[in-house]
């Protein structure tokens, strides 16, 4: 039986929206037990690969304006995001950006001493605020020091939590997680679970994500009952370096980088003509994907297709103090200086609008369990995310989150019992499903497949019979994955099991995109259907909700909150 | 496919030599601590044959007269050049220690550079004073034949 | 460019047993890091092969190794960079080992723990801006950019043969928070360094700047720490430069302004 361990609440993710609800509830609460529970070490989460900035409205003395950055962030979701949600948004994420400033990040300065900030795509003000290109490092570092200061937070680093406990009428219970120092199962107990695990970039081969970042706490929300909302929402970041995927910031743009075609020609002119490189990021793929198929992009044998990120006329200086982490990344990884040639690039997989069902508050449906940060969906981002929204999402979220689960635990009496079935059933799926005998299937293969079909099925443009292909393709693959060998048995750091574990969450959530994509029948943001071109506000102005349904998928649908402005035309 | 064969961490000092391809300052570290060391084990054994002198003038002439060889005179070498190293590097070691000659703190450039750079004029005078030391005590040695 | 083969030689570890060198030849190609390349051992070779790794674009601090006897970064690390056709990999030297790649790092977490890693000032709460000049800035940003990757303390000598001596990344991060401008906690950390496995044990060997995947020169942090300590002793030490006062900035005229609320409240 699976030892249990106590605590008063449980934060499952240690990035930027776990760490920082983590340092809101130590400071609330004092002796606040909390358990930090991460499958990579504190400080590694995917976070810190945020580069270009965080959005924030700072200088209203310089014509920035809470009302300018709640309509660029409306308009740059194509209408999809909740506008009261957004209003909360850009009240609260100033605030953050100063708290932190506190905390000791290292902020890029002007010469006064102002916080600097710098243009991003979609935005009309130069609002993303910047630690040179390592903001979400930076973010990440200071919230990890921060914490050191507090006593009580239990650190589960390297911990997988493969299942979230529910009782019958939906109450959290507990998590079922595998400590992979050990192998051994643990059960933690808390009152109340704040899921902060990210997107699921691995979804998709040619990503700019972290290989970590594979959706767990959605798929294990969706396992437990909670709703999975906007998931067809998919964003294409414009310039993903070839080959690797490894992401070159809108930051370059921001600081007046151009995007080039093979004549030499900036093709954005065509597609948006006012904003041209800053023109929001599902128009600059679309736009980037066009040129591509329409033969404009620069061919090498055995690579992807591509085009032009140019950066030679910014000057050495500049990129040395702006974009440092860029162009060491160039230089290292594919031996080009940015300074003085242009890079390939092109649009690779870079967010998930879509995600956990919450309400404006980060609380799930679920009683005692809230989700920040990409996991969530508090419908922010509508159908297309501006650059700089998410991590600024993530701090307001993360603290949100953290004061109303420090209320909840001085409300919130007893720990509810736990049914001893639940937690054997779950160590038997592993122990002897996974771990035990038999099995001929290779993890990696299905997995090889699985991000082809998505790179495939459901890429910057979409159409339905195409998808149609991708979810059969996902659903063989899901039944391919019940008969999957894990080679290797040994209990110690054993990553065979967990690459196993991840797979299965992101068949489960490939599952429920690409059926959320299908039923959307018209092109909004970043799901761009070329059989349904065009918007759909009378039929389609509305969330997709999905919920697991025996063996199959419940979608159901809810309105948008319209609490500002009504929908009108998308033109950049 | 796979070859086996079974293999030791070095452990503790042996690490000063094993623990990777070392940079010229590594090694000097190295060099410096082990100095240190024969310089303190010299220090001792020079002290308790000193002592030797408390036994009366007889012992002392006789253990004169057995250090009195070119082995030991090569010895003596050796504790000279350890001093001399040790010495300098030591003068060089405090330089950069109060954080002269490093560079002061700045935007690190790809690919990185950074203090060791800096300080490697003072490291190469330090070496060149140390050599010639060395050197001249040598010279000394052969020719004069003390 | 053909593809070549790099024989990848892997000092494996599993509880309880002695270590042993195990070989494999993976086939390379131009732009392959050794990232990729345990990867391709993984899925074709041998899945039980273990080692950490997360945002493969050096960020994160996971996948350090010892990699042909130089601490590095496996993902930031060219196959065809280095000049062997065979590579060895080792787990990080100085730390004790979980299980093949796999270092335990906990020690270097504590001991950085230990030093106070944040900010000490008074001015912890609320929401008005603060400011910091560029040159303020810079006088610790350099030694901020450190990812926790462990390197320097797998070449740091003085660690090799003093377990308990705090070692570069530690000692660079007590420097970086005394020397930022909104800190105020140098006495505080004076006390965490001040006992005889610290700073004074070290005597740069600069292998911590040397191998460092970050620019972040951790020698040059700990002899400027040092100076700043013989500074205090002596009663000279001076805090960073006055906090600039700003100007007024001027409107921009370029800027739009929202659209007027379309939806009528009720
Ligand atoms: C390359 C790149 C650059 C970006 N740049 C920007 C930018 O400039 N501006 C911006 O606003 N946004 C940017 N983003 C987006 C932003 O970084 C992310 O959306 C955000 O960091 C997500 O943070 P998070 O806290 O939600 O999750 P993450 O940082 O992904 O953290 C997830 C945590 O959950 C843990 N976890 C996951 N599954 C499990 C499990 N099963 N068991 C235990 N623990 C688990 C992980 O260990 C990790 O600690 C960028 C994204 C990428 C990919
Ligand atoms: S100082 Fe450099 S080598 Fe040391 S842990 Fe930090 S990044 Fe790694
Ligand atoms: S995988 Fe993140 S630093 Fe190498």
């Amino acid at each position: 039986m699976a030892r249990e361990v106590i605590h008063d609440v449980l934060i499952l993710g240690s990035g930027l929206a776990g760490l920082r609800a983590a340092v809101e509830i130590a400071r609330r609460v004092e002796g606040a037990d909390i358990g930090l529970v991460s499958k990579v070490q504190l400080m590694r989460a995917h976070s810190v690969c945020a580069e270009g900035g965080t959005g924030a409205v700072l200088r209203e003395d310089l014509g920035d304006s809470l009302d300018l950055h709640a309509w660029d962030t409306v308009k740059g979701s194509d209408f999809l995001a909740d506008q009261d949600v957004v209003y909360r948004f850009v009240e609260q994420s100033p605030k953050e950006i100063h708290q932190l400033d506190r905390w000791g990040l290292p902020w890029s300065r002007t010469e006064d001493g102002h916080i600097l900030q710098r243009d991003f795509g979609g935005h009309s003000y130069p609002r993303a605020t910047m630690a040179a290109d390592k903001t979400g490092f930076f973010e990440m570092q200071t919230l990890y020091d921060t914490l050191q200061q507090h006593g009580g937070c239990a650190r589960y680093d390297e911990v997988f939590a493969s299942r979230i406990l529910v009782n019958d009428e939906g109450r959290f219970l507990g998590l079922s997680v595998i400590d992979m120092a050990s192998g051994e199962m643990l059960t933690l107990r808390g009152r109340a679970l704040l899921i902060a695990t990210g997107g699921a970039g691995t979804l998709y081969g040619f990503t700019t994500y972290s290989d970590t970042v594979s959706g767990d706490g959605l798929a294990m929300a969706y396992r437990a009952g909670l709703a999975l909302e906007d998931t067809e929402f998919i964003q294409f970041h414009p310039t993903g370096l070839i080959p690797s995927g490894i992401l070159m910031t809108e930051g370059c743009r921001g600081e007046g980088g151009y995007l080039r075609n093979n004549q030499g020609e900036r093709f954005m002119q065509h597609y948006a003509a006012s904003k041209m490189e800053l023109a929001p990021r599902d128009i600059i793929s679309r736009a980037m994907m066009t040129e591509i198929l329409e033969g404009r992009g620069f061919h090498q044998d055995g690579e992807l297709d591509h085009l032009q990120l140019d950066m030679t006329h910014l000057g050495a200086e500049r990129i040395h103090q702006r974009l440092p982490l860029i162009r060491e990344v160039a230089m290292k990884f594919i031996g080009m200086d940015p300074v003085d040639t242009p890079v390939p690039v092109r649009p690779v997989a870079h967010y998930s609008m879509g995600g956990i069902e919450t309400d404006i508050d980060g609380a799930c449906t679920a009683p005692g369990i809230w989700a920040a940060g990409e996991a969530a969906c508090v419908s922010l981002h509508g159908a297309n995310r501006l650059g700089t929204n998410s991590t600024a999402e993530c701090l307001v979220w993360g603290a949100i989150c953290g004061e109303k689960i420090a209320g909840f635990l001085g409300e919130e009496p007893g720990l509810p019992d736990l049914p001893a079935d639940l937690v054997a059933a779950e160590e038997s799926r592993i122990f002897e499903g996974l771990l035990g005998p038999g099995g001929s299937a290779s993890p990696f293969e299905i997995r090889h497949q699985l991000r082809d079909a998505m790179d495939q099925h459901l890429g910057v443009y979409r159409d339905g019979a195409s998808m149609q292909q991708g979810l059969d393709k996902v659903r063989e693959l899901k039944a391919a994955f019940k008969d999957v060998q894990v080679e290797d048995k040994s209990r110690v750091y054993n990553t065979n099991l967990v690459r196993a574990l991840e797979l299965e969450n992101l068949l489960d959530l490939a599952e429920v995109a690409v059926a959320s994509a299908l039923a959307r029948e018209e092109s909004r943001g970043a799901h761009a259907r070329t059989d349904f071109p065009d918007r759909d506000d009378d039929n389609w102005l509305k969330h997709t909700l999905v919920r697991q349904a025996g063996d199959g998928l419940d979608i159901r649908y809810k309105p948008v909150a319209i609490t500002h402005w009504e929908p009108v035309e998308r033109k950049y | 496919m796979a070859v086996s064969e079974k293999t030791m961490r070095p452990s503790g000092i042996l690490r000063w030599l094993g623990g990777g391809r070392r940079g010229l300052e590594g090694y000097l570290y190295v060099i410096h601590r082990i100095s240190g060391l024969a310089l303190l084990m010299f220090l001792m054994m020079h002290v308790f044959f000193t002592g030797v002198r408390l036994l009366g003038e007889e012992a002392w002439s006789g253990l004169m007269e057995m250090a009195n060889n070119p082995v030991l005179h090569f010895l003596e070498y050796l504790v000279y050049v350890a001093f001399a190293f040790h010495a300098v590097n030591g003068l060089r070691l405090i330089i950069i220690e109060l954080a002269f000659g490093i560079g002061p703190p700045d935007e690190p450039v790809y690919p990185y550079k950074g203090s060791i750079h800096k300080q490697r004029p003072l490291m190469l005078i330090a070496m060149v004073i140390v050599g010639i030391l060395i050197f001249a005590g040598g010279f000394d040695l052969v020719a004069m034949g003390h | 460019m053909t593809d070549q083969t790099v024989t990848f030689r892997v000092r494996r570890h599993q509880p309880g047993q002695e270590d042993a060198w195990q070989e494999y030849p993976v086939a390379v190609h131009p732009g392959m890091t050794v990232l990729d390349g345990l990867q391709q051992i993984k899925e074709q070779q041998d899945s039980s092969l273990a080692w950490r790794h997360s945002c493969r674009m050096g960020i994160c601090g996971s996948c350090g190794m010892v990699i042909n006897g130089q601490p590095g970064l496996a993902c930031n690390t060219q196959v065809l960079d280095i000049s062997d056709r065979r590579i060895s990999l080792e787990p990080l030297s100085n730390f004790p080992v979980a299980r093949d790649l796999v270092p335990d790092l906990e020690p270097m977490f504590d001991k950085h723990r230990s030093i106070k890693p944040f900010l000490i000032a008074g001015q912890q709460d609320g929401d008005e801006p603060l400011r910091q000049s560029p040159r303020q800035l810079t006088d610790y940003l350099q030694f901020s950019y450190c990812i926790k990757c462990g390197a320097c303390m797998a070449a740091c000598p003085t660690l090799a043969s003093d377990a308990d001596f705090l070692g570069p990344m530690p000692l660079t991060a007590a420097h970086r928070y005394n020397r930022d401008s909104r800190d105020d906690g140098f006495d505080q950390r004076k006390q965490s360094l001040g006992d005889h496995h610290s700073i004074s044990h070290c005597h740069y060997a600069a292998e911590c700047s040397k191998v460092c995947p970050k620019g972040v020169d951790p020698a040059k942090a700990i002899q400027y720490l040092k100076r700043d300590l013989v500074l205090d002793l002596v009663g000279l030490r001076r805090r960073p430069g006055p906090v600039p006062q700003g100007s007024p900035g001027t409107p921009r005229d370029d800027i739009p302004k929202a659209p007027e609320f379309t939806v009528k409240k009720p």
